[in-house]
């Protein structure tokens, strides 16, 4: 694993009991997130891609269970060390999640807890991850509030969830898991569930700190316009298995994997079409098989078997 | 087919009963009610004696143990119990009672034994168990009557296990009714309704049961006693259930399938039978699944009082009503049986109340 | 002879009382979700109706069919017995033209009975409608389900058996099989996956050319606008803010609210990038 390698996720497989037995939700993935870039899982329901997000801080809770897999962790000047392999209620696990590694979700106003202030959760963030005065952590996450565009942020901090719109939420909520200057930002689709203009103002918030704080971001989303604007690097999934990576600029503009090619196909663009181009049967249960990823020309890859790979790709 | 599609074509009352199969408590404990109401139903066949029959040889006598070797050892197929023999003590003036090995009464199963009336229809004689005539059977002593414990328990619970069940559907009916209306309607009824509500809850109950039974005419028979029992009982009731029925009605109103029903032109009694009912029908199944308890508890706790049921009514309330005082617990101690069938009752019917509900909540696991 | 528009809906305004909480629940203002909106709708045209959350785009096709009060305006209706105005008629005197008009929801989850078969729930409309009829609603259903492309054993079975584009589909069935001149979809593609939104989507387009149908299109997708529908309003806190052809709005926005709106599209070229006006520097209202 080169340095550039901040987590790398080996073999990874989550399976999920219900009614009818266990189904895997995610089925033998590997994925690699380079330091300091977006990495984007894009897929639609189903494929797995929430659940990865998840695995990795180990927060799959019953009926889910991790069968198999490891994750990787490097953190700047520290050793590597196998995030699955923390136990439970381990100091290292908790200083993981929201020290080393934060996550913001999809719905805001279920993340915050309704009945204390934005304050008190941000001063809750820091506290637990650092030993420091109650007046010094006031003072950074009103700083961190300001930092996210939130205006009269010391103020603010003394209000609840319930006063802030759903815009200002999700800003507070990446406050809140960059506050302890993480390394990985986990984000859970976090444009999803919000108005096409908010989304575009925090799309413009996470480039303008991703541009200023290090910081390595894998972002879940099922939006392909999304992932233009924020990513550098794409993963696709479906039904729990990575279909095709690589740099944004190849996937949206040249993708090899039919799955891959019938997603873009699919948006509607920008201009009248009679017809889109939809994936011919109801695609949640369409079969592509079952291939490993290979390698290919460009530091990318893709789980076709090589005879279906065009022929200028394959190194 | 696979699993996967048998599993697709289940109703979701199949699924629900799927469901409600995995809680092992709840199944044991719906099989156990099962098996109690059996027996309620057939009581003068379980009973060995009528309740209210006297046996001057043992008053106040502890329950008799069963036997199935003798004295000296020898192995009897037929289990037995002996006969009581009696010594007051002359210092403490207490009955003492002792197992007379010379007097054996050999249990029959399924045999003859006292008459008895099957729920006033016919008369009969065989029993599950009992003795031959002149011998006796108290598996868990008599009181201070002489009668059998065991018998009255038995009589009892054909008493209190339907009270609860007949008290609930009463509730059930005025509960959907008027909470169906208020949240259906909505407006100046919902209004009305909910403050009548709010005042019904916060009389006191049980001084209001008191009340209530108090003015019960004392020359009705027991079966109208019981009957404005249950009446005086759901008059409170039923207000709990309304509320949860209004609030299921109010969500149900605007989820988007109602919607459609609405601007697809159905009527509003299309409406409510084919689209509310049955959506929420499993979360009032186990309310009152979860209310039956509470009816059975209420009943004890006023015959216990006094003022619920009485004699010659024999129903768990009124048996513990014998356990009042202290001495009891010293002395004859088994009279307060009737109180751990209360406790079991009561505990399967809230482990099958939460069995139910957890199988009618398709959302309770996690949905990624 | 027919009209050239299907509908015309003029100054449809809708608002909600503000109850104060009390022993009697007093008044003590009231918010309007939907003001004073006009609009007109050509036979056999797709118009989009489009705005953010809180725009009222929803409340307003659902005062349209009287799911919800109108509190004012007019909603003539050209229907197949003469012209109507909506906001006039009794619930009893809407039932007859309930025929004529449909409407297919957003989450498709939520639209369908869970405890009613597919067979059931298709056929309901004719049950209501056409009650004298049972032995010729199966073929009925039958045919629609056949017409959106589910397969026949789907009859028998329950909406949890399907995937959200096919409950769709059985939506649109139940939507369709009275054969309406106007279908109102209300977000109906938004709570599906891309690849789905499109087989629904083209499906739509199918079934208007050969049922002749009117849609209205609520939607929240830019794209997904341009793509489906002719003409479209824009929606801003209760008002239309802007109306015309689909083309001329995306090309030449006049009111600043579109204009916010078209610039905050992420586009799907990597080198596009997105610069959302500042909302602050717009005059809004």
């Amino acid at each position: 694993m080169s340095i550039s390698t901040i987590l790398s996720i080996r073999n990874l497989s989550v399976s999920f009991k219900n009614e009818i037995g266990e189904q895997l939700a995610v089925n033998n993935i590997n994925l690699d997130m380079r330091r300091s870039q977006t990495t984007a899982i894009v897929g639609e329901s189903g494929s797995g891609k929430s659940v990865t997000a998840y695995a990795m801080m180990q927060l799959i809770q019953p009926p889910g269970k991790i069968t198999s897999g490891e994750i990787i962790f490097t953190p700047a000047h520290q050793d590597s060390f196998d995030i699955l392999q923390l136990n439970d209620n381990s100091p290292a696990l908790y200083d993981l999640r929201g020290g080393l590694m934060s996550m913001i979700f999809q719905e805001p106003m279920t993340a915050l807890s309704p009945v204390h202030t934005i304050g008190n959760q941000i001063m809750e963030a820091i506290l637990t991850h650092q030993a420091i005065p109650k007046q010094a952590a006031f003072d950074l996450a009103a700083t961190m509030l300001e930092r996210v565009g939130i205006q009269n942020s010391r103020e603010r901090m003394l209000q609840y969830p319930f006063e802030f719109s759903g815009g200002m939420r999700q800003r507070v909520m990446i406050a809140m898991a960059l506050v302890c200057q993480p390394q990985i930002l986990i984000c859970d689709e976090p444009t999803t569930a919000l108005d096409v203009t908010i989304q575009a103002e925090i799309l413009a918030l996470l480039k303008e700190l991703k541009a200023t704080i290090d910081i390595s971001v894998l972002f879940i989303t099922h939006d392909l316009a999304v992932v233009a604007q924020i990513a550098d690097q794409v993963i696709v999934m479906n039904q729990g298995r990575i279909l095709e990576t690589g740099s944004v600029r190849q996937i949206l503009n040249d993708p090899i994997h039919p799955y891959s090619q019938g997603l873009i196909a699919a948006v509607p663009g920008m201009k009248r079409q009679p017809r889109l181009d939809a994936i011919s049967n109801d695609s949640t249960r369409h079969n592509y098989g079952v291939h490993p990823l290979i390698a290919i020309k460009g530091d990318r890859q893709v789980a076709l078997p090589t005879p279906l790979i065009p022929a200028e790709y394959q190194l | 087919m696979s699993d996967r599609q048998l599993y697709e074509d289940l109703s979701t009352r199949r699924l629900t009963w799927l469901r409600f199969k995995r809680h092992k408590l709840a199944l044991i404990s719906g099989g156990f009610l099962i098996f109690i109401y059996l027996i309620a139903i057939f009581c003068e066949f379980f009973a060995p004696y009528e309740p209210n029959w006297r046996n001057p040889k043992a008053i106040f006598a502890p329950p008799q143990e069963i036997h199935f070797f003798e004295a000296n050892g020898n192995f009897q197929f037929r289990p037995f119990v002996y006969g009581y023999s009696l010594r007051i003590n002359p210092e403490t003036w207490v009955r003492e009672y002792t197992e007379d090995t010379n007097q054996k009464h050999p249990l029959y199963f399924f045999s003859e034994g006292q008459k008895y009336q099957f729920w006033n229809l016919f008369t009969a004689r065989h029993h599950f168990i009992s003795t031959s005539e002149g011998q006796y059977l108290h598996i868990f002593g008599t009181d201070k009557l002489g009668r059998d414990i065991f018998s009255r328990i038995v009589y009892g619970a054909r008493i209190s296990l339907s009270l609860g069940l007949i008290g609930v559907v009463l509730t059930l009916v005025l509960g959907v009714l008027i909470g169906g209306l208020a949240g259906y309607l909505g407006g100046r009824t919902d209004n009305l309704i909910q403050r009548l509500i709010e005042v019904l809850q916060s009389i006191p109950t049980l001084p209001l049961w008191m009340a209530l039974s108090a003015a019960v005419p004392v020359h009705w028979s027991p079966l109208g006693v019981y009957f404005s029992i249950i009446v005086i009982l759901s008059f409170i009731q039923w207000t709990g259930l309304a509320r949860v029925v209004r609030g299921r009605f109010l969500a149900l109103r605007e989820e988007d399938f109602v919607v459609a029903a609405r601007l697809l032109g159905a009527s509003q009694l299309r409406i409510i039978t084919r689209h509310l009912l049955p959506s929420f029908m499993s979360h009032i199944i186990t309310t009152a699944t979860l209310a039956i308890p509470g009816m059975i508890l209420a009943e004890t706790a006023l015959s216990f009082l006094g003022v619920g049921l009485r004699a010659p009514v024999v129903s768990w309330g009124v048996l513990l009503q014998q356990a009042q005082n202290f001495q009891v617990i010293v002395l004859t101690p088994w009279l307060l049986i009737p109180g751990i069938f209360v406790i079991l009752v009561v505990i399967a019917f809230n482990l099958l109340g939460d069995g139910l509900r957890d199988a009618a909540d398709p959302y309770g696991g996690h949905q990624l | 002879m027919t009209t050239r528009n299907l509908l015309e809906v003029t100054n449809l305004s809708v608002k909600f009382p503000l109850l104060k909480r009390g022993l009697l629940s007093k008044q003590v203002g009231e918010f309007t979700a939907v003001d004073q909106v006009s609009f007109e709708v050509q036979r056999g045209s797709v118009l989009g109706i489009v705005g953010e959350s809180g725009s009222g785009k929803t409340t307003l096709v659902r005062a349209i069919l009287r799911a919800i009060e109108p509190s004012s305006g007019s909603v003539l209706f050209h229907g197949n017995n003469g012209t109507v105005d909506l906001c006039q008629l009794s619930h009893k005197q809407l039932m007859p033209l309930r025929t004529q008009m449909q409407m297919i929801f957003q989450d498709p989850f939520a639209s369908l009975n869970p405890r009613m078969k597919v067979a059931d729930i298709i056929a309901e409309p004719l049950v209501i409608h056409h009650p004298e009829q049972p032995l010729e609603h199966r073929q009925q259903v039958i045919k629609m389900l056949e017409r959106v492309g589910l397969e026949a054993d789907s009859l028998h079975r329950f909406p949890h058996a399907f995937s959200g584009g096919q409950r769709q589909r059985i939506g649109i069935a139940r939507a369709l099989i009275l054969n309406p001149s106007l279908v109102i979809c209300d977000e109906a593609v938004s709570a599906l996956d891309v690849s789905v939104q499109a087989q629904v989507l083209n499906l739509l387009a199918d079934l208007q050319e050969e049922m002749n149908l009117t849609y209205i299109f609520v939607a929240h997708d830019l794209n997904v606008v341009h793509h489906f529908c002719e003409r479209a309003l824009v929606m801003y806190r209760g008002a239309v803010v802007e109306s015309g052809p689909v083309d001329q709005i995306f090309t030449s926005p006049q009111h600043d609210y579109t204009k916010l709106l078209l610039s905050a599209i992420p586009s799907l070229d990597p080198d596009i990038k997105l610069s959302p006006l500042d909302r602050n520097s717009l005059d809004l209202d």
